[in-house]
């Protein structure tokens, strides 16, 4: 049985190990080479080796001063994707059928407009001259304009209304699966509405929110364009840096070097994760 | 049955619920008085209403009129939450990000119960069911029949008034399923808590249970005890759904006589006067009849078709003289054997007058 059975599943792995080549030759070729090329780069100066360029990010106070806004400038953004996204992931897992079509589909949606064209949109929202402040003068809360775009503010607002669906989708899935059974047990067995959702509903949608948290903090890390357009020279990020490193200096080691420390970064954040919560562990078997 | 009079002080008394999803009556004014300490069951097909029945029980579902009391307390409109019920759900419905003891506890901590009572109750919890040295074991490293256990001692910790069980064994196998039944049936001897035990395996539910509420349609068709329901049902539905009977058109020719085909049969209680009548058979009530047997009952002369042999007994497939087909069983004994009958063979059959049932035919 066993000898009549190992020539077609050899054949089967051959023909996963050949379908899976033309990806795994896609990322070792467009991700894994450059990345080493910029490991390679980040030790390089005037053809020797050094490790000055790490020593920059140490010793010059700028370096560390714009890792620390963009680290800020993350963490407050994934708290707020967060806090707003929960109740729109509740409200989609939910209601009927029709209402989470709407629901999830306004989450969704933005995702298919270009981030520049959000941005800007978010610029003329929130300018001196905009819906918000012109919307609270009219409502006599305020008598001047507040400056609410060209600074961290406005930067913060885009990119988590930019980065939202990035928790709201998983939390929405993994909420989902939540038996309504044990929702109904931990009621019965005397949890009030706020008991269950404090001891059975948050630690049963924690992979999806941390999962959800992750990616945006990650992704937040990185932002570019949008802190460029909506920060107006007083969000400085670590993108920023190593795009001005390159195009302004031509300097590609400390660029390369900028680049390796915000990776390291992010597989810390990913790790650290990991760590905390051990996602299969909790969702376990039912 | 929709006309009982005011609640019971104790106990559960269901007084006229109904409840509509759409044109579709899950439950139809039903009516029910389930005593302190006593295991009711609730049996009938699936989409008969038991689980709507339980739902609204527990809280979950909302009658649309009719009132729900338990201990003389109406709790109609109480949230899950204020009615002091116990759930065994049939997927156990533990909480998988707690380990055994956390999931037992859970009711404690719910209703703010002094911790220094936990330890105690939680290892008499876990003697009851038998889980001592499982306390922080995750729910991922049980089998299905210790998740059972821990579903149980969880509604239990609290002492709650009522337990509610929704097929609780459904997912066990066949072999721990029967264990469980024993075992369930002690723990209720021992807690003397009421238990409404809702199941769609009639074997089940005349095994363990005190009475047994018979649902179809929306409505209880018969409450009664096990041996009640089966040897004497109301209708041709329960007797259809109780046992393994065959149900045979007759017609009425007497107060305690019926007509099959050109037999007459004498009935041990009273023909239904009106309606489609139905003769209910049970494989194990008939008897091969013997030459020299006295004449002690009513007889069927019928031919064999077919033969089954199933270990402790055999089956076999009569063709009545009236053209009906039924099964009896034969005790798989020596003393059986030596007469057992082949196909072709002609028999006669003796039903006891007492085992003679007739019943309105017809759902209800």
């Amino acid at each position: 049985m066993a000898a009549s059975r190992k020539p077609p599943l050899r054949a089967e792995a051959l023909l996963a190990a050949s379908l899976l080549t033309p990806a795994l030759l896609l990322v070792a070729v467009l991700l894994l080479v450059p990345l080493l090329w910029l490991v390679w780069q980040s030790v390089r100066q005037d053809g020797g080796f050094t490790l000055a360029h790490y020593a920059r990010l140490v010793t010059d106070p700028a370096y560390g001063a714009t890792f620390l806004q963009t680290f800020r400038i993350s963490a407050i953004v994934t708290l707020a994707c967060v806090v707003l996204g929960f109740p729109v992931a509740w409200a989609a897992a939910e209601s009927g059928p029709t209402l989470r079509a709407l629901i999830l589909a306004l989450v969704v949606l933005p995702l298919w407009t270009s981030v520049l064209v959000r941005a800007y949109a978010w610029i003329i929202v929130l300018q001196r001259t905009g819906l918000v402040n012109s919307g609270l003068e009219a409502l006599g809360l305020i008598h001047r304009p507040v400056i609410l775009v060209n600074n961290e503010f406005g930067t913060i607002v885009a990119t988590t209304h930019i980065l939202m669906p990035f928790v709201v989708l998983p939390l929405y899935t993994t909420i989902r699966t939540i038996p309504r059974e044990v929702l109904a047990a931990a009621a019965s067995l005397g949890g009030t509405p706020a008991f269950v959702f404090t001891r059975v509903y948050l630690p049963l949608s924690l992979p999806g929110l941390l999962s959800g948290a992750a990616l945006v903090c990650v992704l937040s890390l990185g932002f570019y364009i949008t802190p460029e357009l909506l920060g107006g020279g007083r969000t400085y990020t670590v993108s920023m840096l190593i795009a001005r490193n390159i195009a302004l200096y031509d300097e590609w080691g400390a660029a390369s070097s900028v680049s390796v420390a915000l990776l390291a970064c992010i597989f810390l954040i990913f790790f650290l994760a990991g760590r905390i919560v051990p996602i299969d562990r909790i969702v376990g078997t039912r | 049955m929709a006309d009982m009079t005011g609640p019971a002080p104790d106990g559960v008394s269901i007084r006229a619920v109904s409840k509509r999803y759409g044109t579709f009556a899950a439950l139809d004014t039903v009516s029910l008085d389930v005593r302190k300490g006593e295991f009711l069951s609730i049996l009938g097909p699936s989409g008969s209403g038991k689980s709507t029945l339980l739902g609204m029980l527990g809280g979950f579902v909302r009658p649309d009129s009719g009132t729900l009391w338990i201990d003389g307390r109406d709790v109609t409109l109480d949230a899950p939450h204020k009615r002091n019920i116990g759930i065994v759900f049939q997927n156990y419905a533990l909480f998988p990000h707690l380990n055994v003891a956390d999931n037992i506890l859970f009711p404690l901590r719910a209703r703010r119960v002094p911790k220094a009572s936990w330890p105690e109750r939680l290892r008499a919890a876990l003697d009851m069911v038998e889980l001592s040295g499982f306390a922080q074991r995750r729910i991922t490293e049980l089998s299905g029949g210790q998740r059972q256990r821990v579903a149980l001692a969880r509604a239990m910790i609290f002492e709650p008034t009522l337990i509610l069980m929704d097929e609780p064994l459904s997912a066990l196998d066949k072999q721990l399923r029967e264990t469980m039944q024993i075992e369930l049936k002690q723990l209720h001897a021992r807690l003397a808590a009421t238990i409404i035990y809702v199941t769609h395996d009639q074997r089940e539910a005349l095994t363990m249970s005190d009475r047994i509420a018979v649902m179809n349609k929306g409505r209880i068709v018969q409450l009664d005890t096990p041996i009640g329901l089966h040897d004497a049902p109301d209708n041709a539905f329960v007797a259809g759904f109780i046992g393994e009977a065959t149900l045979l058109p007759v017609t009425r020719v007497g107060s305690h006589f019926v007509q099959l085909g050109d037999m007459v049969l004498a009935t041990g209680r009273p023909v239904p006067v009106q309606g489609d009548l139905r003769l209910v058979l049970h494989p194990e009530k008939l008897a091969l009849a013997r030459q020299d047997d006295p004449l002690s009952g009513n007889r069927l002369r019928g031919t064999v078709t077919d033969t089954l042999f199933q270990g402790d007994s055999t089956r076999l497939f009569i063709r009545l003289a009236s053209g009906e087909r039924i099964a009896m069983r034969v005790s798989e004994n020596h003393r059986e054997r030596q007469h057992l009958s082949r196909p072709g063979d002609d028999v006669t059959l003796e039903l006891h007058v007492q085992d003679t049932i007739v019943v309105p035919g017809g759902p209800g």
